[in-house]
C-alpha cells in the first residue's frame, strides 16, 4: 500500500439498506484508478451480491464491512460480515455466486477474525 | 357485502373474504396452512389495491407484489383482539406499503440535473474513446475528456441506475429501435441459460433481450461494451439491465 493508495475501510449497519453505501464507495475508490469503465460498474455489482450473500447467510450480522485495497495493478476488496462465520451449504450453488464469479477477474475467500470474506480483486489496464 | 372499509372493496371484481371465516382461520394461526389460506383469499383484494396504483410509471406487476408484501405484513401484524376487521386493517397495510414504495422510488427518481446530463455525455463519449484506445476507457481518462472529476463520473453511473425500470423496454436513442425484435426468438445459445432456469425460474421471465444481455456477460464472458455492440444499445443501458435484471432475480430468489 503507498501513499498515493491508502486502504478504505468501511462499516455500516448489516442490513439490506447498507448495500447502497457500499456500491458509492466502490465507485468512488474504483473510480480513481485505471480501471476500465465497465470493470468499475461490473465491480460495484459484484460487491453488492457478495454483501447481500453474506447478509442473507442465515446467520444475523452486526456489521457489513468492506476493506479496499487500491493499488496500481489492481483493486482488491475484501467483505465479511461479523458474526457470520460461513456461507450456507448451498452457496456456491446459487445465482448470487455465478453473478459474482462472472464478473470480478478474481474471487476467493478467507476467514476474518473468524468471519467468512469474499474477496474479489479487478485488475485495472496498466497490470 | 355487509361492511365498508375505509377502501371501497365493493368494486372488486370479487366479493370480500367473509369476515366470519377469515377471524376462524386467524383463531387457527400461526398454523401455516391457515396463513396461506387467508393469502389465497385476499391477493385479489391486493391485487385490486395494485391496480388502483397502476398508471404512475410502476408496472402492475410490480405494484401487485409490493401489495403482496403488504398483505403478508398485515397477516402477521394483525391482532383479531382490537376489535378492527381484517380487511379494513389489510387495505390500510396494503395502501401504505404500496405508498412507501413510491416514497422510496421517488427519492431514487431525483437525480440532479448535472448527473443526468453528465450522464449522457458519458454515453456519447464512450463509442469514440473505444476505438480510440481499443478497449473501454478507465474513468480518469473519461473524466479527462470531458473536463470533470473522477468522483463526478461515479456520481453518474449512480445517476444512470435511478431510471425507472420501465424505461428498459423503450427503445433508446441510437438508433436501435427494436434490438429485442432483431434478437429473433430462436437463438440456441440461449438454451445454456436453462442452467439458471433451474437456480431462478424468474429468468425464463425475463424478456429475449435482458437474457441475451445475462447469456453473453455471465457465459461468454462479455464486456459491457461488447455486449452494447452485440444487443445494440448503450453501454449504460448494458449496465441498467444487469443491476435491474439482477436485483430482479434476488427479488425473486428470495421470495
Amino acid at each position: 500500500m503507498d501513499d498515493q493508495h491508502p486502504l478504505v475501510s468501511l462499516g455500516v449497519p448489516a442490513d439490506a439498506g447498507s448495500i447502497a453505501i457500499v456500491r458509492a464507495i466502490v465507485a468512488s475508490v474504483a473510480s480513481k484508478l485505471a480501471l476500465p469503465y465497465d470493470a468499475v460498474d461490473d465491480l460495484r455489482i459484484a460487491a453488492a451480491e457478495a454483501s447481500t450473500l453474506l447478509l442473507t447467510s442465515g446467520t444475523t450480522g452486526s456489521q457489513l464491512r468492506v476493506d479496499l485495497r487500491p493499488s496500481p495493478d489492481d483493486l482488491h476488496l475484501t467483505i465479511w460480515v461479523t458474526g457470520v462465520p460461513s456461507l450456507p451449504a448451498d452457496g456456491h450453488d446459487g445465482l448470487a455466486w455465478r453473478v459474482i464469479e462472472g464478473l470480478a477477474d478474481d474471487v476467493s475467500e478467507s476467514l476474518v477474525e473468524g468471519n467468512h470474506a469474499i474477496e474479489l480483486r479487478m485488475r485495472t489496464v496498466a497490470s | 357485502m355487509t361492511e365498508r372499509s375505509g377502501i371501497d372493496a365493493s368494486s372488486s371484481p370479487r366479493r370480500k373474504p367473509d369476515d366470519e371465516e377469515i377471524l376462524r382461520l386467524f383463531g387457527r394461526m400461526p398454523d401455516e396452512q391457515a396463513r396461506e389460506e387467508i393469502v389465497i383469499r385476499f391477493q385479489p383484494f391486493a391485487e385490486y389495491l395494485a391496480r388502483r396504483f397502476g398508471g404512475r410509471g410502476e408496472s402492475v406487476e410490480d405494484l401487485a407484489q409490493v401489495a403482496n408484501i403488504g398483505l403478508l405484513n398485515a397477516i402477521d401484524r394483525f391482532d383479531p383482539e382490537r376489535g378492527v376487521q381484517f380487511s379494513t386493517y389489510a387495505a390500510a397495510t396494503i395502501v401504505g406499503e404500496i405508498k412507501r414504495h413510491f416514497r422510496d422510488k421517488g427519492w431514487a427518481l431525483r437525480v440532479p440535473r448535472r448527473l443526468q446530463e453528465l450522464a449522457v455525455r458519458v454515453n456519447h463519449a464512450l463509442p469514440g474513446l473505444i476505438q480510440t484506445l481499443g478497449r473501454s476507457p478507465t474513468i480518469p481518462e473519461l473524466a479527462e475528456h470531458l473536463g470533470v472529476g473522477t468522483d463526478e463520473i461515479a456520481e453518474a453511473m449512480d445517476a444512470v441506475q435511478a431510471y425507472s425500470t420501465s424505461s428498459l423496454d423503450t427503445p433508446t436513442d441510437e438508433g436501435a429501435s427494436a434490438p429485442v425484435n432483431a434478437l429473433g426468438e430462436e437463438d440456441p445459445s440461449l438454451a445454456l441459460l436453462d442452467e439458471w432456469t433451474t437456480l431462478a425460474p424468474a429468468v425464463a421471465e425475463l424478456s429475449p433481450r435482458d437474457r441475451r444481455v445475462l447469456f453473453l456477460r455471465f457465459f461468454r464472458g462479455y464486456t459491457q461494451s461488447e455486449i452494447a455492440e452485440d444487443v445494440g444499445v448503450s453501454q449504460m443501458h448494458v449496465s441498467r439491465i444487469l443491476t435491474q435484471t439482477l436485483e430482479r432475480l434476488r427479488r425473486a430468489v428470495d421470495a
